[in-house]
């Protein structure tokens, strides 16, 4: 792929949801997760499942990328239901040993074979959720080629390791420069969101969402999961380079262009300096840009397309 | 009955006076030290002390706890293995194997000396950038290890060359690589949190108030004291508050009522009220209660203790008159 994958938002829909398009349409998520994990009831999960295939293909020609969230006790059932043609990918959350993700891996094979999948194709995206996960996250996000995502999952992960919801999270930077920097090595996605205090399982206000996206976003990661609708705007304009930013980036690379010409290997400008690997990251983050702006754009004529009909 | 050992206060054995002391402090354990406040002239001295001085540390209803030396494990486990110690503190703990050997050690001493075998805990101290490095291995290298510390102290700061109380945190890795070890081990992690403006003097009441509210946030339940001074401030700011066990209370209710309709999430005061958080709840009013009859032990002890003293001293008045 030439041009970055831009999967900022990831907002999770009830997978018993009729309409799932409707979101799309609505609030243009990056990346639309159907649920068979804690938003459909148990008693609603076997419709849900039932539901699956038909909602995946009514969102085909949308501009989300289609993942769905499996739930970990019922993982055999919720994949064999999942897999199809017009599904990206599986997030997996709750994993903690490798040869688990390996058995999840094979069945995944066979059910694209049954399904008549491309072999290989659907992606996993790994949540982390407990102590025994995160302490192996390296050898678990080895365990599978489909791994493409590497997150914290933070409602579970704060409750296994019995931190308390709405103090400091001591333990938390911490682990998020375990995920960042584990997934960076692989070359996975980075997923998390700097979560504070009294915005925990989706209370989050706009603000509070806008910060915790953005503070991820200079920690190092590109996205995060949206627990509620309302929060997909905020993380995507969190995860975004902002354009004061496009535009000095824009302004140092054609002063460090100009410099290059007579010679000098920096630029100083305002008793800063630039060198050719700072003018690479940034060349990186417009690119990065570029694309985001590319595919809100097609997000949003989707949007209003839709609206017209 | 749920371990309580919110404060740990270490006493220099060899040293009559805190020896006798000691039971009126208040603190929920003592240990006695045979490692670093007892000069090495005085080992062998501090060694054959331990078991008469168990009972007498004891009197307030303290646990009893012993810190041996790594350099004499052998002869200090012979020395302090006895009825009345629960807990054996393991300074500078390297490799699993350092800790396999006080475990095999433990147990034979436990057969001789009559003691149910197992019920001796390891407490391994995290001191090294090996033990740092090695705190997985250290967490599951016994059954007998039930809390273990993070990284953060004195004895890592010399391994490490680092300065401590530089006013920032150097010890974030430090810290939570071992917690999360200790965590994915299923072994209670005992953190010591980062308290910006500590200033690394070991009787200040104020700062141990800051760290008592901090370690109760965490949920961290287990503190090593050097100071009696800070003996109050962690016995009675490790217990959750009134307004805590009050907010859990609700949320239990309303999470059952939920429950019963069938439902798996609400509001509740602008927090969220689930699952999550109803176990927290529950978990919280068990440490409270379990907090509450450690106190209740203690008062018992001390009642106990000074009613056995009283006749002594002071002889009745009619004793007098003849």
């Amino acid at each position: 792929m030439n041009t970055p994958a831009i999967r900022r938002s990831w907002l999770i829909v009830p997978g018993d949801e009729r309409e799932p398009i409707e979101y799309v349409r609505k609030f243009q998520p990056d990346v639309l997760v159907l649920d068979l994990e804690y938003t459909v009831p148990p008693r609603r999960k076997e419709e849900a499942r039932a539901n699956l295939g038909n909602g995946i293909r009514s969102l085909a020609q949308c501009p989300s990328e289609v993942f769905v969230r499996v739930d970990w006790k019922t993982r055999w059932c919720d994949v064999k239901a999942t897999v199809c043609s017009g599904l990206r990918g599986i997030v997996l959350p709750g994993a903690e040993r490798e040869e688990d993700i390996a058995e999840i891996d094979r069945f995944i094979s066979e059910c694209e074979q049954t399904a008549g999948v491309i072999p290989g194709s659907i992606e996993l995206a790994l949540i982390l959720e407990s102590a025994r996960g995160l302490w192996n996250a390296l050898n678990l996000a080895k365990a599978s080629p489909r791994i493409t995502t590497l997150g914290v999952g933070r409602v579970d992960l704060t409750m296994n390791l019995g931190l308390d919801p709405e103090g400091d999270f001591r333990i938390y930077p911490y682990l998020m420069s375990r995920v960042l920097t584990i997934a960076r090595a692989l070359g996975k996605q980075p997923l998390g969101a700097h979560w504070r205090q009294g915005s925990r399982g989706g209370t989050a206000s706009p603000e509070q969402t806008l910060e915790a996206a953005r503070r991820a976003r200079f920690e190092g990661f590109t996205g995060c999961l949206c627990a509620r609708p309302e929060q997909v705007a905020p993380v995507a304009e969190g995860f975004t380079p902002t354009k004061d930013e496009v535009n000095r980036f824009t302004y140092i690379l054609e002063r460090f262009e100009k410099t290059k010409k007579t010679g000098q290997i920096y630029v100083d400008i305002d008793g800063r300096l630039y060198d050719s690997a700072k003018a690479q990251a940034y060349r990186k983050l417009l690119t990065f840009a570029q694309a985001c702006a590319r595919r809100d754009d097609d997000k949003s004529y989707f949007g209003k397309a839709e609206v017209k009909q | 009955m749920t371990r309580v050992n919110r404060c740990m206060m270490f006493v220099p054995i060899n040293n009559p006076r805190f020896v006798e002391k000691a039971w009126t402090r208040g603190a929920d354990a003592i240990i006695l030290d045979l490692e670093d406040s007892v000069p090495m002239s005085e080992k062998e001295r501090a060694r054959a002390l331990v078991r008469e001085t168990i009972p007498k540390v004891a009197k307030g209803g303290a646990a009893v706890f012993v810190r041996i030396n790594k350099e004499f494990i052998q002869a200090d486990l012979k020395a302090a293995i006895w009825p009345g110690i629960s807990r054996v503190i393991v300074p500078k703990a390297q490799t699993s194997d350092d800790l396999r050997m006080v475990d095999a050690l433990i147990t034979k001493l436990e057969k001789e000396r009559g003691i149910e075998v197992g019920t001796i805990e390891i407490f391994p101290l995290v001191e090294s950038a090996l033990a740092i490095a090695n705190s997985y291995d250290l967490a599951t290298a016994s059954p007998r290890v039930k809390v273990m510390p993070d990284g953060w102290g004195y004895d890592t700061a010399l391994d490490l060359e680092i300065e401590m109380f530089a006013g920032f945190d150097q010890y974030v890795y430090m810290r939570e690589e071992p917690t999360l070890a200790e965590m994915a081990a299923g072994v209670e992690a005992m953190g010591a949190p980062y308290i910006p403006g500590t200033s690394g003097k070991v009787d200040q009441k104020e700062e141990g108030k800051a760290l008592a509210d901090a370690l109760r946030q965490l949920h961290i339940h287990e503190n090593i004291i050097l100071h009696p001074a800070l003996i109050e401030p962690m016995v009675t700011g490790l217990v959750p508050t009134a307004e805590e066990v009050a907010w859990a209370k609700k949320v239990i209710d309303v999470y059952e009522e939920l429950e019963q309709q069938g439902e798996s999430a609400a509001e509740a005061g602008g927090k969220v009220v689930d699952v999550y958080e109803y176990q927290n709840a529950q978990e919280l009013l068990r440490w409270a209660e379990a907090c509450a009859a450690k106190d209740q032990h203690k008062a018992r002890a001390v009642a106990r203790a000074q009613s056995e003293q009283a006749p002594a001293s002071n002889p009745p008045s009619d004793v007098k008159r003849v």
